[in-house]
């Protein structure tokens, strides 16, 4: 094997592994992850295997007679969930497979993606309010019910990102923190008469914190059998329900609220 | 209806408030923090600070001082006579 090859398997090793790694953090599948680098790795005549793991992902590329192989393990950076990037992930895998680009483009349209900026947090903080609004509709809330979950989830999605991101508070905590102040804010329906469906408004004011991303991912590890995956995700996301429950009942219990 | 419902009603609302005041706070604290902690690092004299900057003697190195405010560097022989 000569040294040319040797370098290119190597560089291919640790490109994958950083896709792998990114793409499994933005919130991507191990059915995903795992078909889109087996995907670049054909394109440069390699064989990949990843190997995924709750907080780490291994990946081995051998090369084309299978004699030489590396393997990278890479940690999953913090990026937090986006589509957008899982999303680009995937057809940059098309595009190497189909258009034949070179590993170094890759490379640059990768680092383009990461470069891309998030969408600004007022906006998605609003928008978040309006889509937990709308689900207080959904459950036949009326529309003073949907106005104070509004303010509730607004209120609440700033406090976790505040905490979370900047205080570096831990998402558990800042998740049962959040829905304490949702749920002591959605309970004003119930304090001032002002709605006709307050159960409704207090039911819904916390629906932005479940972790549906991470339950929808754990049934896919479930179906495609990376059970290890599987569990790890689905505790996870139990855990920070449990915190949300924990933070809803303080709140109703703060508020005295005598509904149940 | 009890005050207390109320008092938590606006704490909750006035929360976000809060955390943005206590992060400005925090983040001025430490700010001064590091300033008096960077300045103890150098050298503290007769209420002034100093920085320690070195000269190049040959091959070896002297560690001298330099008075901020007059721009005066002084070695360790002059420093036990100020």
């Amino acid at each position: 094997m000569t040294t040319t090859n040797l370098n290119s398997s190597k560089e291919t090793a640790h490109f994958l592994a950083t896709y792998a790694a990114t793409m499994l953090a933005a919130g991507g599948s191990s059915a995903r992850c795992e078909k889109t680098v087996h995907r670049i790795a054909e394109a440069y005549g390699t064989t990949a295997e990843i190997t995924i793991l709750p907080h780490t992902v291994m990946t081995t590329v051998w090369d084309k007679d299978h004699s030489q192989s590396f393997s990278v393990g890479e940690k999953l950076p913090a990026t937090g969930l986006n589509f957008y990037v899982i999303s680009r992930l995937s057809r940059l895998s098309w595009d190497v497979r189909d258009n034949g680009i070179t590993l170094e483009d890759a490379k640059n349209e990768f680092r383009s993606i990461m470069k891309k900026p998030r969408l600004n947090p007022w906006l998605v903080t609003l928008l978040t309010g309006l889509a937990n609004a709308s689900f207080c509709r959904l459950f036949e809330g009326d529309w003073r019910a949907m106005l104070i979950v509004f303010i509730a989830t607004v209120n609440g999605f700033w406090i976790k990102n505040a905490l979370h991101k900047e205080w570096k508070w831990d998402i558990r905590l800042a998740v049962l923190f959040a829905a304490c102040c949702s749920s002591v804010i959605a309970c004003a329906g119930f304090m001032f008469h002002c709605t006709d469906t307050p159960d409704i408004a207090l039911g819904t004011s916390v629906l932005y914190l479940v972790p549906g991303i991470p339950y929808i991912n754990s049934v896919s590890d479930l179906i495609h059998g990376h059970l290890l995956c599987c569990i790890s995700r689905f505790i996870e996301a139990s855990v920070l329900t449990a915190c949300l429950g924990i933070g809803l009942s303080v709140g109703i219990l703060l508020m005295n609220i005598q509904y149940f | 209806m009890e005050t207390y419902r109320l008092v938590i009603l606006a704490i909750s609302l006035a929360m976000p408030l809060f955390v943005v005041a206590l992060k400005k706070f925090t983040f001025a604290f430490q700010n001064y923090k590091k300033r008096t902690l960077s300045c103890q690092e150098k050298l503290f004299l007769n209420n002034e600070c100093y920085d320690y900057v070195t000269a190049g003697h040959m091959a070896e190195e002297e560690v001298m001082i330099k008075d901020n405010e007059t721009g005066m560097v002084y070695d360790d022989y002059e420093l036990e006579q100020l």
